[in-house]
This record gives structure tokens, C-alpha cells and sequence, in this order.
């Protein structure tokens, strides 16, 4: 069966009640946490694992891929209406949407933030009906030693590509990775960094290193700035968006959904990297007064980015299904949530569980459409989230934490471990480390070893089987490539146009 | 973004990793309801002290209803401690 016949047959499975519920109560969940401030969908899903332990499989992943574009929309209403983003990605559409909302539009500006992520959202499942069979049928020729060289390639792209400190996102990337070793030896069971604990020789869970990384810095943070009152929210109007706002959002729109598709896509990219990419181009593809707009509230700095991020939670998901290698921190950790219902992400999933995935690829239709009409009506429900007061709202996340850490094995030891993690995840965040290498690094290390070590078996332990193997040496040559171009652009830009360069607000953010 | 956030004062910061670390170890001695209404309550009222009222019933409240669906409607069973409350399931 072609993509798209598999596709229509997994929306009859996606519209049965039992999982259009489950989309709805992930949607609706996901954008209630989204909203609060500084929880993002990585945190989302995190603490909502324990519960659909229980869960069919197909509930459970429907059920956290809708809490996923959930919450990035959640994101979207905090950032235009106090500037709090949960996650980077939003970050952009908080430069002008709280500006329009500043001035009294907030109403449009949420709502083109809705459609964006609507339109931006159903581009981006399309593009993964069609790019994930072309990316199965390429990966059935990839054996270990392709993987070895891809996984690789991914942990470096995350480093290169990431803003800010490069070595600091090298060293986020080795914390992620000893998490990873932490554990049994998966092919001579030895025991490895477990300090001779029972319990920790299962590993690390990573649903425990997301929360402790995402969600206790940040609820720290925040109880120990010792905030009592909610930041003040923008009233929100009826207001919708008129024939005007419509007409200049389209381009943004179609740009968007392009730009943040190919750029979750990219592993170890994926929202962050879409958003701000649409950003920039679209403050520098707008002309005259236009463009002086931009971080006064244009509605083409909201429109753009807000379809990015969407359409690359799609996007991420391509190489995630398709080769289990996550595009982003988020879809790091549902690739552990299939791990955990033993479902291998991967070529093979296409063949063994096709209509699983179509049926939850589908079930992303759905949601973004659900999203859409559930946010006219309720927005300003949500919106009242805002107002809970922040020791209420960070004590209550320290304590959903730890019951979630307790949930995920009933030991001491997994509180032990969330508390040590998460004030690691403190440092870390205090001192400028992203941490999102870490978390996919994390997830990444038990395949790369496992792959490795099977490329090294048939090989008889020769390591040029890297570069001997064509194909695996071509994946070499487009990922040195891919690591050091945008470093060489840089350096040549630099150098020419230090003159011509305006520093705006959208670079002070990196 | 960082640039733009306010710095931490380290006292309140201990007081606030204090009360987490003290929240891990009590959590199963102790029991899921009565650890987290202490938790709770302590570090609200810690932040906001003229809110006593509200912060007593928000530590009673919250930790009751997550305790009560957690064990009852989602069959997860929760450390009960010595209020020797029902493990539900």
C-alpha cells in the first residue's frame, strides 16, 4: 500500500472514540501544561509517562504526541501574553507577539499563532506521509556500521548547530552519554557505574533524566527567586483576525511551514533551530516599514515562526520513526516512550507495525484540527493558568516530579537519582549549558554502542570498515561537511560583512 | 535569554534544595500525603508568609486529590506512610 492509501487507513483507526478521546485529552492536557509558564512539552510528556504505563500502546502514543504540539501551542499563548516561553522554540514568537498583545491585538495574535500552528502542523504531517517510506526504503540498505556513522553524525550536529557555546554543548552531550552507560552491559552483562545498587542496573530511565533536567532547574529557579505573584497577562479580546492580518500572515505561513519542516528534519535541531530560521527570514525578506516593524509587533515575526515550530515537530518526527534518530529533546524522549511499549523505532516498524504508525501519523491530523477549534472557545480558559501563583504553581512541579520519579520504578532510588540529576540539571542551566544534547545523548549512546559494537563483530574488529563501506563512507564525508560549512559561512560572513551586520534583538537571544 | 533573568539569591536557593532533598527522604518513610503536604506547605509559606490560610489548604488539597486519584482512579499505588491511608488499586 502507497503512504497515502496507508494514511486514509489510519485515520479510520484514528476517528474510532476511543482514540479521537485520547487525542483530545492529549491536545487539551498538553496545552494546559504548555500554558504554564516555563513547563514545555519536554516536561509535558515527562510527567504524563507514568501514567499511560497502562495504556494499548496506540492510546499511550497518541495519547503524548498530542500533548506534544499541545504544549508547543500552550507555549505559543504564554509567550505572546507574558514572554515566559516554556522552551526556546517560542521564544521568537515572543519577540513580537507580546509586543501586538502589548498593544492591544493579543486576540490576533493568538489567534494567528493557532492557524500558524494548525497549517504549520497538517504541512508537516503530509511532508512526513511522504518523506518516511523515501527514508525507510534508503535506510534497509544502512546495516551497523551506517548507524554507527549516523548517530554519530546526530550528537555532532547537536553540538555544531546549536546556539551558543559549542564546548559547553560537548560536554552536555558526554554527561547525556555516562547517563547512558549507566547500567548492564546489554551483551556481557557486566555491571556499569551502578555502584553495586540493584536498582541501577536497569539504568538510568530517561523519562526520569527529562524531568530532572527540564523541569526541577527550573522550578528551583523560580521558588528560589521567591516570585508571589503571577506576571501581569494582557487582557485578551475577541478579537480574531481580520482580512488584513490574514493576507500578510499567508506568506509567513507557507515559509514557515517549509522552513521548520527541513529543519526538524535535521537531527538534533529540530523547533528551536525552524523558529528562529523563519524569523530571519522573515524580517529579512520584508521591505521598507515593514521590516522596522519587526520586534514592535509584525505580525509576520508571530506568523512565521509559530507555523516553524509546528511543522517541525513533524518534521522531527521523520528520522525518528523513520532510522530511530530523534530530531529534537522531545522527540528523544517519545522514541523512549515506543522503547518502553517495545516498539523499535525504525525501518522495521513500518513493516511490522504499519498500521500503528499510520494510525498515530494520523492521529496528528486530527489533533492540529482539534487544536484549532478547541483554542476559539477556550482560549481564554487557558489563559486563566496564568494566573495560578508561581509557589503554588513551581511547588506543585516539584512535587508532580518526584511522585513521577517514584511512579517510574517505586525505589528510593529513583528520588535519589532525580534530586542529584536535577541539581546537575540546575548547575547546568545556571551556567549557559544547553541541555538538550544531553537528554539526546542519553537516549542516543545504548544504540550507537550497540551498533558499533555489531559493525565491529562483522567487520572482525577492523575499524576501517567506516570508511571502506561506500555508503557508509558517504554519510561521513555529508556529515564533516554538514559540521564545519556553517562554521566556515560564519568565519567568511564575519569577515565581510561586519560592516553591513544590525544587531537586532533576535541576536541577543542566542 | 538567560542574559534577561534575575540572579538567585543563594540563601533562598538553599532553603529551597534543603526542603527538596529533605522531600526525596521522607517521601516513602513518611507517605506520599503527608510528605507532600509538609513539602508543600512549607515551601509556600517559606515564599509567601501572609498567605498562611491559603497555603495550609493548598498543601492539605493538593496533596489529598493527587494522592485519592492516583491510587484510586489510575490503580498507582503510592507510598502510605505512617497515616496508614489505604494503598488503593
Amino acid at each position: 500500500m502507497d503512504a497515502f492509501g496507508s494514511l486514509i487507513a489510519g485515520l479510520g483507526s484514528a476517528l474510532t472514540p476511543t482514540n479521537l478521546m485520547f487525542v483530545f485529552l492529549g491536545v487539551l492536557i498538553g496545552t494546559i501544561v504548555g500554558v504554564l509558564p516555563g513547563l514545555g512539552p519536554i516536561t509535558a510528556i515527562a510527567l504524563l509517562i507514568p501514567l499511560t504505563f497502562g495504556l494499548e500502546p496506540t492510546s499511550g502514543l497518541i495519547l503524548l504526541s498530542g500533548v506534544y504540539y499541545g504544549a508547543m501551542y500552550g507555549g505559543s499563548i504564554t509567550s505572546i501574553l507574558i514572554r515566559t516561553p516554556g522552551e526556546v522554540a517560542s521564544a521568537v514568537t515572543a519577540l513580537d507577539g507580546h509586543q501586538m498583545a502589548k498593544q492591544g491585538h493579543a486576540g490576533p495574535a493568538l489567534a494567528t499563532a493557532a492557524v500558524g500552528s494548525f497549517i504549520g502542523g497538517t504541512i508537516a504531517v503530509i511532508g512526513l506521509v511522504f518523506l518516511s517510506p523515501v527514508l525507510v526504503t534508503v535506510a534497509t540498505s544502512f546495516g551497523a556500521s551506517e548507524y554507527t556513522i549516523l548517530l554519530i553524525g546526530a550528537l555532532a550536529l547537536t553540538t555544531s548547530l546549536m546556539s551558543g557555546s559549542r564546548l559547553k554543548a560537548g560536554i552536555s552531550v558526554l554527561i547525556g552519554m555516562s547517563f547512558g552507560v549507566v547500567g548492564l552491559d546489554p551483551q556481557n552483562g557486566v555491571e556499569r557505574w551502578t555502584g553495586g545498587a540493584i536498582e541501577l542496573s536497569d539504568g538510568i530511565d530517561i523519562a526520569l533524566v527529562a524531568m530532572a533536567l527540564f523541569a526541577v532547574p527550573e522550578a528551583l529557579r523560580h521558588l528560589a527567586l521567591g516570585d508571589r505573584q503571577p506576571s501581569p497577562t494582557m487582557r485578551v479580546q475577541r478579537a480574531w483576525m481580520n482580512k488584513e492580518d490574514l493576507r500578510r500572515s499567508a506568506g509567513p505561513y507557507a515559509r514557515g511551514s517549509l522552513v521548520g519542516f527541513t529543519a526538524g528534519v535535521l537531527p538534533g535541531l529540530g523547533p528551536t533551530l525552524g523558529s528562529f530560521a523563519s524569523y530571519s527570514l522573515e524580517r529579512s525578506i520584508a521591505r521598507g516599514e515593514r521590516r522596522k516593524l519587526f520586534g514592535k509587533g509584525a505580525i509576520e515575526g508571530v506568523a512565521g515562526p509559530e507555523t516553524a515550530n509546528n511543522a517541525a515537530v513533524g518534521g522531527a518526527m521523520v528520522p525518528m520513526l523513520a532510522l530511530a534518530i530523534p530530531g529534537s529533546a522531545t522527540t528523544a524522549l517519545l522514541l523512549f516512550v515506543y522503547q518502553m511499549y517495545g516498539l523499535q523505532p525504525g525501518p522495521q516498524l513500518f513493516v511490522n507495525d504499519g498500521p500503528l504508525v499510520w494510525t498515530i501519523v494520523a492521529s496528528m491530523l486530527v489533533g492540529n484540527a482539534m487544536l484549532l477549534a478547541l483554542n476559539m472557545p477556550m482560549v481564554r480558559i487557558f489563559v486563566t493558568m496564568l494566573k495560578v501563583p508561581p509557589p503554588l504553581l513551581y511547588g506543585g512541579v516539584l512535587a508532580f516530579v518526584m511522585l513521577g520519579a517514584y511512579a517510574l520504578t517505586f525505589s528510593f532510588y529513583s528520588l535519589l537519582l532525580l534530586v542529584a540529576i536535577g541539581l546537575l540539571g540546575y548547575v547546568m542551566h545556571e551556567n549557559n549549558f544547553p541541555l538538550t544534547p544531553a537528554i539526546l545523548a542519553a537516549v542516543l549512546l545504548p544504540m550507537l554502542e550497540l551498533n558499533l559494537r555489531r559493525a565491529l563483530l562483522v567487520s572482525g574488529g577492523d575499524w576501517t570498515t567506516f570508511i571502506s563501506r561506500p555508503l557508509s563512507l558517504i554519510l561521513i564525508i555529508i556529515i564533516a561537511l554538514g559540521t564545519t560549512v556553517p562554521f566556515i559561512v560564519k568565519a567568511i560572513r564575519s569577515r565581510y560583512q561586519t560592516a553591513a551586520a544590525e544587531p537586532t534583538k533576535i541576536d541577543t537571544l542566542r | 535569554m538567560k542574559e534577561s533573568e534575575p540572579p538567585v539569591a543563594l540563601k533562598n536557593l538553599l532553603v529551597v534544595i534543603l526542603l527538596f532533598v529533605g522531600y526525596a527522604v521522607a517521601f516513602i518513610p513518611l507517605g506520599y500525603v503527608l510528605s507532600t503536604a509538609i513539602f508543600l506547605g512549607i515551601i509556600v509559606t517559606v515564599i509567601d508568609r501572609a498567605k498562611w490560610k491559603r497555603n495550609i489548604l493548598f498543601a492539605i488539597g493538593f496533596s489529598a486529590i493527587v494522592y485519592l486519584s492516583f491510587t484510586q482512579l489510575l490503580g498507582v499505588p503510592l507510598p502510605a506512610g505512617v497515616l496508614g491511608l489505604p494503598v488503593g488499586g
